[in-house]
């Protein structure tokens, strides 16, 4: 059962990409199978019996096929560090022990990226 | 010995044009290729609907989401949710009302769909009856739901009138009538009239019901009724402008803060 700090996260996570969608839609050249395929990705990767840093490690592989999710992705990692005060490193480390050698470099990609622009 | 015989002549037979014209539809430069339906059905309202359906429950997000994968209209999409948290027993009325009020604001953004989509057939003189009975069947639903939620609200004045100590059975008959006597003492009485301050406060403000019931037509006829209470009709007018101005300002600093 998902604790509620988890149930909160998911929301958010599920809200930015439905304000994604909502612009996409408005734009009114992006075809519905795309909108669909962002809806589809988003359900299964990010699932309500997820624990915080489960949905955090799927979080942010959001925009690896859907790039318009970028945005959401640096939301979220922005939230995750502010809000949960979870060091992302420690993610990369969980990867790494795992031997998801693939995930750690993409998220330590990521992270870089994130504290560029942090530091804008 | 030579022969004239002719010779065997390459003839181009060109290919037999089809019977038929195919059309070849060329998408034009920035034209529309997504599935109408699928946008028609509130897609770009999406994030406003979201941002408070999340209130209905913490499972409608993840419902619009699925909503969007499948192709479907999101019509329904909170009536379902809401019977759903019903069978659970898992809502209360404020929750109910948000999500009817969720349900019925798709309706009619669906509703205006339809019936430009009606207009534009009968302009071209091909009416399509399945939309006709799209609109009848959705504004039959609307009227529905807006009927639920009114039968789940409160009536506003007779909790008041409970709140202030008249006799349930009263307040549900008369609840005007019952009222009338406490709002004629408030405009002598200051205590009366705390108290009655303090219900509506702790109603979270006067609703438009409250509002119409204490207008100043109301409060005039309450005036006369009372006879000798007559003189203080300044006292009245002045009772209800403390009261609407009171709580206009009280609701404006809620909101700022």
């Amino acid at each position: 059962m998902a604790i509620p700090q988890a149930d909160k996260f998911r929301k958010m996570i599920e809200m930015e990409v439905l304000k994604v969608i909502k612009e996409l839609a408005q734009r009114d050249d992006t075809p519905s199978e795309k909108i669909q395929q962002i809806a589809q990705t988003t359900l299964e990767l990010i699932r309500p019996e997820m624990q915080l840093t489960e949905l955090y490690q799927n979080a942010v592989k959001l925009d690896d096929r859907h790039p318009e999710l970028a945005p959401v992705v640096f939301k979220i990692m922005k939230e995750y560090e502010e809000r949960y005060h979870k060091k992302t490193i420690d993610m990369v480390s969980d990867f790494v022990k795992a031997g998801k050698h693939d995930d750690a470099q993409d998220a330590v990609k990521k992270l870089l990226e994130f504290k560029a622009h942090e530091e804008d | 010995m030579m022969t004239n015989e002719p010779k065997d002549i390459d003839v181009f037979i060109p290919p037999r044009k089809p019977d038929f014209d195919i059309d070849l539809e060329v998408p034009k430069q920035n034209e529309k290729v997504y599935d109408e339906n699928v946008i028609e059905s509130s897609i770009k309202d999406i994030a406003e609907t979201a941002n408070v359906a999340a209130e209905v429950s913490s499972n409608a997000t993840r419902l619009i989401l699925k909503y969007i994968q499948a192709g479907e209209k999101l019509t329904g999409v909170f009536e379902k949710e809401l019977e759903q948290l019903k069978s659970e027993g898992k809502t209360d009325r404020k929750q109910a009302a948000l999500a009817i009020d969720l349900e019925v604001g798709l309706l009619l953004k669906r509703v205006d769909i339809v019936s430009k989509k009606l207009s534009k057939s009968l302009a071209n003189k091909q009416p399509d009856s399945a939309l006709a009975q799209e609109a009848e069947s959705i504004i039959q639903k609307i009227h529905d739901l807006k009927e639920e939620r009114a039968a789940d609200e409160p009536n506003q004045v007779v909790e008041l009138a409970k709140a202030l100590g008249v006799d349930e059975s009263l307040a549900i008959v008369n609840p005007f009538g019952a009222l009338e006597e406490k709002l004629a003492l408030a405009i002598i009485d200051d205590l009366a009239r705390q108290r009655i301050i303090s219900a509506i406060e702790k109603m979270g403000g006067p609703t438009k019901e409250i509002k119409d019931f204490l207008s100043h037509a109301k409060l005039q006829d309450n005036v006369k009724k009372y006879g000798k209470r007559a003189a203080m009709a300044g006292g009245a007018v002045g009772l209800m402008m403390v009261l609407s101005g009171w709580f206009a300002m009280k609701m404006e600093s809620a909101k700022r803060q």
